[in-house]
């Protein structure tokens, strides 16, 4: 076979494994979950999936098309015992697929690192610092086993499971994870790391005990978008879900009023409505008064009221090993 | 199979093992005397001290408290019973009885010195968890003892005149039972890896067919949270602890000193200890399955795994983990000083056979980062008992810290994980291609790169966890680089197979299968490796199918290979193609129908660990559940045919492949000692197509080496030394 002949059948295997893998992987729709992304940040990340998507099956298609040449020419016949050329490999070509994927993965990493820097706008132009970020909508995220609870500093007071956002405007979260858990028994134990995530907005942020790490993102659509946690975090992980409602800012400018006058007493639980209930249905978000961190970090319970952190920390190291005492 | 089978065997016929009649009557007496000794320690531990009766050592036992004085009764009376039978044979004779009997006399004499030493403190004398620690280790150290394992070294350590170098008492099977017992021959500790080994995958399969049960539909069908938390974090540490990393130790273990012609490995008598140390870390696992599974995932995160709900499973977690690391060190230092000390003459570095190489870079991983995870799991188990709170935060402990160091090792992991895979790759597809392998230097040089690289991009599995900005960053451009020697490796595999002769037998299939399968797992590596991208879908079902498609489809599709290419060697008999060629199709089809749809699953937010999913993914997910089972089907032709064909096959020729390694220069299986004279290396390990293809040369049986007529006549083969 003359070698013109060969590089045309191997460009028309490369051409075949590239559309077919190419078909295939457009079969599914990636990104139409809760009615495609909620986010501007959002957008990005698909778009680099896309980028990165055709580059894979770009990838695969040299060894597929190899693999296939390879597998239809150079095939042994059933009693051929004889062996294939006699040749130890190339060195232009091995300095070539050393030379090229290096380019392509910096260049890959390059992309991402700008998409990174892009959807961390926010946090870098804020002042920075954790309730200081120059004027943005703030919500501190705080997981616990097993439930979510989101702070609202500007006002004092946190709800529980679900929360509320308005649409088009940039909100910054904090995240953590309560230190103190309680167990099964009523004892005091430290609490676990979660993960904040909501699918539709392309972003997750670990929360963990003791750590705040921000993330932020700006909801391009009103409507409800599931929150799910993605770190292990005991039996009832899958079961640490909830709903962001997105609305728009006349309605949530209402609700913040209201959730600033549902409580002020951090003792005690109370309540306010949920903009975003099913037709025909009033929904009510649990909510608590939390002042400073000290609140935020220890344990609320409807019997015992608000647990403090110091009041906690006196009796941890006896209750936490009953066991091994 | 025992220290003492050359001494005959009537010396060794203990009390009571004349005539029947007295025999029965001493097992039975040394039962009721093991039930009552047992009964009575039990009733000991729960009165003590006002301890909860239902909360003592009987879940030590790893037992309800219903059943626990039955089976503890059983632990003391069956090894009771057999030791009645058959006398001093079964106590002191280095078999699986006598290693169950001095694991539980270890385990009670910890036990009764801890109780002892927290007397001596004032400190209430039952706990459990000090208790399970060191009884575990009592355990161990009684259980080597019974199986035979310390012999001589406890003879020369009590002076005796024992000959360690030359000391091949327990070298070789003669039959099967000399499979369940202990041994210092490689061939016979290869075997029983791969065939435990393989045990081990059909457990982690029934666990993994247990989680697509509840999976098919959304909801919760038969199991509860910790149930299925359980069943996963079982599937994920059996498949990793117990079959993909030791296989390739089973597989190496038999190939290796063959392949760089050693008569065994360097330390024969460490290496059967290293294997009945994973045995231990296997029964120790169990016994965390018993009480109730341990589920904090393999990973084992802290502060989750430190928890007190989850306490004494975690701590057998632990405990399995550093049995399980003890084993693949001790097996990696002795495959790096086989290889480095004692290949044949002539065997330079630049002619070992490829999956030499693979092994010693993934025997200095081991060596290197095997105490990361060792240490992560130490600090976890001394938070458990002893109040250290390494990751308490409240008390100023640091979650993330355990994420660091576990991945400092779990990392490199992965490339332990894989790298032996690619050794038996190069050497398959060079073989049934039947053409030298394509960038020899290349493929050995980018299995060092991955190796060294490997420890410099731990954190990529963090992304999410809250470090630092610019350490992402950092952690993202090298992990990418990790694609650059990857992508060598592949490519050069496929130039192999441009102008070779290609066999498709069923070893070669498995190869082609992993380079799809491989390639894929690698694109989404690259795609992992993009933070942006990353913090979406980790966590998610998207990470999941990566890393079966590099695990599964990738490690495990080697594995498979490397058993069929090495069957006729280890067995003597040939497997039957035509199966083979089923289980190939079976699996490779059914391997892209239960996992490719995850990567969608995944990005379209369907959360790794959980228990149940939304709706909108019923369909699919009961698609994959259904592959699921397909598969597990397929896995059965694959066991019926090597168990029938070990049985039936036809017989093997030496090197029915006609290759060139040293392995297939000799019988299958090989003589007791490998070789019948040291083996001389000539030129390169794949000479396809060569003028004069020779690799090295064997002796005859009852001959030298010196004496075959390429050396005899050619100035011991100097001319040939040039051309590699
Ligand atoms: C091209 C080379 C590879 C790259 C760039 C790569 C990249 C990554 C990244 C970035 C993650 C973290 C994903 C996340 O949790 O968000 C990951 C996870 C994982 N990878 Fe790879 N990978 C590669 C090859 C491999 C290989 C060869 C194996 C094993 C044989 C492997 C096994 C795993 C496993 C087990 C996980 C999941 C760990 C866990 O969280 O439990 N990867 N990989
Ligand atoms: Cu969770
Ligand atoms: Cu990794």
């Amino acid at each position: 076979m003359s070698s013109g002949k060969k590089i045309f059948l191997w460009v028309t295997y490369y051409v075949i494994a590239f559309v077919v893998s190419m078909a295939l992987v457009s079969i599914p729709d990636w990104f139409g979950a809760e009615g495609g992304v909620l986010t501007t940040e959002g957008q990005r990340i698909d778009n680099l999936f896309w980028g990165m998507v055709i580059l894979s099956v770009a990838i695969l298609s040299v060894i597929l098309a190899t693999m296939t040449f390879a597998l239809i020419h150079f095939r042994a016949g059933p009693r051929d015992t004889g062996d294939g050329k006699y040749m130890h490999g190339n060195n232009a070509m091995e300095l070539g697929w050393i030379v090229v994927p290096t380019i392509i993965v910096l260049a890959l990493s390059w992309i991402s690192y700008e998409v990174l820097v892009d959807n961390d706008q926010v946090l870098a132009e804020g002042a920075g610092e954790r309730h200081d970020r120059g004027g943005v909508l703030e919500v501190d995220v705080i997981g616990f086993q097993y439930g979510w609870e989101f702070a609202y500093p500007e006002v004092g007071v946190a709800t529980l499971t679900n929360y509320v956002i308005p649409v088009d405007e940039p909100v910054v979260y904090n995240v953590t994870a309560r230190k103190y858990g309680m167990d099964p028994d009523g004892g005091v134990r430290p609490d676990v790391i979660h993960s904040f995530w909501v699918p539709a907005s392309r972003i997750k942020q670990d929360g963990v005990p003791g750590y705040w790490s921000a993330r932020s993102w700006t909801a391009e659509r009103t409507g409800t978008f599931d929150i799910v946690c993605a770190e292990l975090c005991g039996a009832l992980h899958y079961q640490m879900l909830g709903e962001v409602c997105v609305v728009e800012r006349g309605v949530y400018d209402a609700w913040l009023v209201e959730l600033g006058e549902a409580t002020t007493d951090s003792d005690t639980a109370g309540s306010v409505s949920y903009p975003c209930s099913p037709e025909g249905e009033e929904q009510t978000l649990a909510v608590r008064s939390y002042q400073n961190d000290d609140e935020l970090l220890g344990i609320f319970t409807e019997e015992q009221g608000l647990l403090l952190e110091s009041t906690l920390e006196a009796s941890m190291p006896a209750a936490k090993k009953d066991t091994s005492a | 199979m025992s220290t003492t089978t050359t001494s005959t065997a009537p010396a060794a016929r203990g009390a009571g093992h004349g005539t029947p009649g007295p025999r029965y009557v001493g097992g039975l007496i040394g039962f009721l005397i093991g039930y009552a000794v047992s009964h009575l320690l039990l009733r000991l531990f729960q009165g003590w001290g006002g301890v909860d009766p239902s909360y003592t050592v009987v879940e030590a036992a790893g037992i309800g408290a219903g059943l626990g004085p039955i089976i503890v009764g059983l632990m003391g009376g069956v090894p009771g019973l057999v030791a009645g039978l058959f006398g001093r044979r079964v106590i002191l004779g280095s078999n699986i009885f006598a290693a169950w009997l001095w694991a539980v006399v270890g385990f009670l004499i910890t036990t009764l010195i801890v109780i002892g030493v927290r007397l001596a403190f004032g400190m209430d004398p039952i706990s459990l968890l000090p208790i399970v620690t060191f009884g575990s280790l009592g355990a161990y150290l009684g259980m080597t003892i019974g199986i035979g394992a310390l012999g001589p070294w406890l003879r020369f350590l009590a002076g005796g005149d024992v000959d360690l170098a030359g000391d091949h008492s327990q070298h070789g099977a003669k039959s099967w039972k000399d499979y369940f017992g202990f041994n210092t021959d490689h061939k016979v500790i290869g075997i029983q890896y791969i065939v435990f080994n393989f045990m081990a995958m059909a457990i982690g399969g029934m666990y993994a067919l247990f989680m697509r049960a509840e999976l098919a539909q959304s909801g919760m069908q038969f199991m509860d949270g910790s149930t299925y938390n359980g069943a996963f974090t079982v599937h994920g540490s059996v498949m990793l602890f117990f079959w993909i990393i030791p296989i390739f130790a089973g597989i190496g273990n038999y190939v290796i000193p063959l392949m760089v012609g050693a008569a065994d490995m360097a330390f024969p008598r460490l290496n059967g200890l290293s294997f009945w140390t994973l045995v231990a870390a296997f029964l120790t696992s169990v016994a965390a399955i018993l009480v109730g599974m341990y589920e904090a995932g393999w990973t084992a995160y802290a502060p989750l795994s430190t928890q007190s709900e989850i306490g004494l499973q975690q701590l057998l977690f632990a405990l399995t983990v550093q049995f399980v690391g003890a084993s693949s060190i001790m097996t990696a230092v002795n495959f790096i000083v086989t290889i480095v000390g004692m290949r044949a003459p002539g065997m330079t570095m630049w002619r070992m056979p490829l999956f030499v190489w693979a092994n010693l870079t993934t025997s200095f991983l081991v060596v290197l980062g095997t105490p990361f995870i060792g240490g992560a799991q130490l600090m976890v188990l001394t938070d458990l008992t002893m109040n250290t709170q390494f990751f308490n935060p409240i008390l100023g402990g640091d979650p993330l810290a355990y994420q660091h160091v576990f991945w400092f090792y779990s990392h490199p992991a992965v490339y332990i994980m894989m790298l032996p895979g690619f050794g038996i790759v190069s050497d398959v597809i060079t073989t049934h291609a039947r053409k030298t392998i394509f960038g020899y230097k290349a493929l050995a040089i980018s299995t060092v790169a991955i190796g060294f690289l490997g420890f410099a991009v731990w954190a990529h599995h963090m992304f999410t966890s809250g470090m630092p900005d610019w350490f992402r960053v950092v952690m993202m451009f090298l992990t990418m680089l990790i694609a650059v020697p990857t992508g060598v490796k592949v490519l050069s595999w496929t130039a192999t197979l441009w102008q070779g002769r290609i066999h498709m037998r069923t070893p070669m299939l498995f190869v082609l299968g992993f380079l799809f399968m491989f390639t894929v797992g690698g694109v989404t590596g690259i795609m992992l490796a993009a933070v942006p991208f990353t913090i979406h879908v980790h966590d998610s079902y998207f990470v999941v199918a990566h890393f079966h498609y590099v695990l599964f489809g990738g490690s495990t599709m080697t594995a498979f290979a490397g058993i069929y290419h090495w069957y006729p060697k280890i067995t003597g008999r040939m497997y039957d193609e035509r199966l083979g060629k089923m289980h190939f199709w079976g699996l490779f089809i059914t391997q892209n129908l239960v996992f490719f749809p995850m990567h969608w699953t995944g990005v379209q937010g369907m959360v790794r660990r959980y228990a149940d999913h939304p709706e909108r993914f019923d369909t699919i997910n009961m698609v994959m559940s259904i592959g699921a089972i397909v598969m597990a089907a397929v896995t059965l032709i694959f066991f019926y045919n090597m168990v029938n064909s070990w049985r039936r096959g036809p017989k093997a020729t030496g090197n029915p492949w006609n290759s060139h390694t040293l392995e297939w220069q000799v019988s299958s299986p090989p003589p007791l000692f490998n070789f019948y004279d040291v083996p001389r290396v000539l030129d390169e390990p794949y000479p396809f197509g060569a003028a004069e293809p020779v690799h090295g040369v064997v002796a005859e049986k009852g001959k030298r080496t010196a004496d075959h007529p390429i050396l005899a006549g050619s100035g011991a083969g100097t001319s040939q030394e040039q051309q590699g």
